[in-house]
């Protein structure tokens, strides 16, 4: 399985760092524009991105209280409004409770889907994590650094994000909101250093931070809003031309079939019924309408008196025509008996059983033979039988 | 529309896209259903147009039969005159017609099989009566039909 992991490099979401990894084992980094990413990540691949923890806000939530996620939702935006600088109903709030997190995220609603639309171009299964999730999974109360920010991980899941310029004056705020906070410290760094000197300082790469976060992730909130976007799902299933073609061509069936059928039948009912109609008038031209063609013509034969013929066709013409070869040189036919009598002058005795075999498929039958055969040649008479 | 959908709640933004997928399935079942019963009716309708057709068709053809036999024994010459007519025609070669009491003759060569058997059953539906028997006699590629009827 093929991974993607995306880290931000500067403030701009839009320069990216980008880690390649196949079956856990790393392939490479490399840096590019986030726009750039479809050339880079395929759709049968994971892609998680990493949110810079300065862009969110996360709020641990008692684990005790038992309410829904939309009062607490409700609780969140009453408590919080003074807090966020921006309109809090612009933010999305993500509530994440499971046994080893309870968490609100809050998060820029156009800075989080803008993000999301241009992950979705990848067509890749996608993951969208706060950035600081990387070493709270390795320990929960951590630092580390990732470009120029310093990434603070929280016991409760908690974290923010800061820049170097800005580092001091953070700590001294950490210092004095969370007096207890005995950060694992990932990197060198003299201020972290001073600051934290009871800690245990241990210098760890991204890439066990990423691995360590591929086998764990799956109890992290996702910030990805999955719903309907149907050029993400046509990417996701490598669904082509020639695919979409083929559906929509089935589906068009499915709906034209019924319709030209329907529109079909109707006409050539239409048809028959004209016809029927038709056939009145050339019997009468004075019926004007046929309501019930069966009964109406069974009315006008009763009217006339006539003698029901029991059979208008000649049987046994086709038969004739099937036996119309040049050695059989009299064909007499009794129509009331349905028999034939062949006379045959010189036919090859092959071609004679061949015409024999072939008797019983024209619904003829052999009743009698009189024949003489001569070097091969058949000569004489027969009688067949013809059935309907 | 789409900001009044964003602005709304995950809960209410689910429910909504879940009502619209229910009236959009049911859009569809219901059209389907209504196209599919649609084909059935129509076609049960051509079916049932198609098999009175047929019925009609043959009752006239029992109708025509036995108008053309009670015309052909009231007034059998205007019956010959036609199939002379029609004789010529068929490009008949040699067509002879010989009457008696009980029995109409009729011999004419014609090469062409099918156009002779043609003019045998547009002969039946002039004089309205089953031949009693057809004789082809060949000689080469020549061939000459006698066929009898019954005229009693």
């Amino acid at each position: 399985m093929h991974r993607y992991l995306l880290h931000n490099l500067t403030t701009s979401h839009d320069e990216i760092e980008l880690f390649h990894y196949v079956d856990n084992i790393f392939q490479s980094k490399k840096q590019l524009n986030i726009d750039d990413i479809s050339d880079h990540i395929n759709s049968d691949s994971e892609t998680f991105y990493f949110i810079p923890s300065s862009k969110i806000a996360s709020v641990a939530l008692d684990a005790s209280q038992k309410d829904n996620d939309e009062a607490t939702r409700a609780r969140l935006l009453s408590e919080m409004d003074d807090f966020i600088v921006s309109d809090i109903s612009e933010n999305e709030i993500f509530i994440h409770r499971n046994s080893k997190l309870n968490l609100a995220i809050l998060v820029d609603k156009s800075y989080l889907a803008s993000i999301t639309k241009k992950l979705r171009v990848t067509g890749s299964k996608i993951y969208i994590y706060p950035e600081h999730m990387l070493s709270f999974l390795k320990n929960e109360s951590s630092i580390f650094q990732i470009a120029d920010r310093f990434i603070f991980s929280f016991s409760s899941g908690e974290g923010f994000s800061q820049n170097a310029t800005h580092l001091e004056d953070y700590l001294k705020l950490v210092k004095k909101e969370r007096e207890d906070f005995s950060p694992k410290v990932f990197l060198n760094n003299k201020i972290l250093a001073d600051n934290f000197k009871n800690s245990e300082i241990e210098n760890i790469s991204i890439e066990s931070l990423h691995l360590n976060l591929i086998n764990k992730h799956l109890f992290l909130p996702n910030l990805y809003l999955s719903g309907f976007h149907l050029d993400y799902w046509i990417k996701r299933y490598q669904i082509n031309k020639l695919d979409l073609a083929l559906a929509i061509a089935a589906i068009s069936l499915l709906i034209i079939y019924p319709i030209s059928s329907t529109f079909l039948n109707n006409s050539y009912a239409d048809e028959y019924k004209n016809e029927t109609v038709s056939l009145f008038k050339k019997i009468n031209p004075n019926i004007k309408r046929v309501v019930n063609p069966r009964r109406q013509i069974d009315e006008i034969l009763n009217s006339y008196d006539l003698e029901q013929a029991s059979n208008l066709s000649i049987s046994g013409l086709d038969s004739i025509k099937r036996l119309d070869i040049p050695e059989i040189t009299k064909l007499y036919m009794n129509i009331n008996k349905s028999e034939a009598q062949l006379t045959l002058l010189g036919l090859g005795s092959n071609q004679y059983k061949f015409l024999i075999n072939l008797m019983p498929q024209a619904n003829l039958i052999l009743i009698k033979e009189d024949l003489e055969t001569n070097d091969g040649k058949v000569s004489g008479s027969i009688l067949i039988g013809i059935t309907n | 529309m789409k900001e009044i959908f964003n602005n709304l709640q995950s809960r209410e933004k689910s429910l909504l896209v879940i009502l619209s997928a229910i009236v959009i399935l049911g859009i569809i079942l219901s059209s389907g259903t209504n196209l599919y019963s649609n084909l059935q009716e129509s076609s049960q309708r051509l079916n049932s147009a198609k098999s009175d057709y047929d019925y009609v068709y043959s009752q006239a053809e029992v109708l025509s039969f036995n108008l053309a036999q009670q015309s052909f024994l009231l007034n059998a010459e205007t019956a010959y005159a036609t199939l002379d007519i029609m004789a010529k025609d068929y490009e008949l070669i040699n067509y002879v017609l010989t009457k008696n009491k009980s029995e109409l003759k009729m011999v004419y060569i014609l090469n062409d099989l099918e156009r002779s058997l043609l003019f045998i059953e547009d002969s039946v539906k002039i004089i309205g009566i089953m031949p009693l028997s057809i004789e082809v006699s060949r000689l080469n590629e020549i061939k000459r039909f006698t066929v009898i009827f019954n005229t009693n």
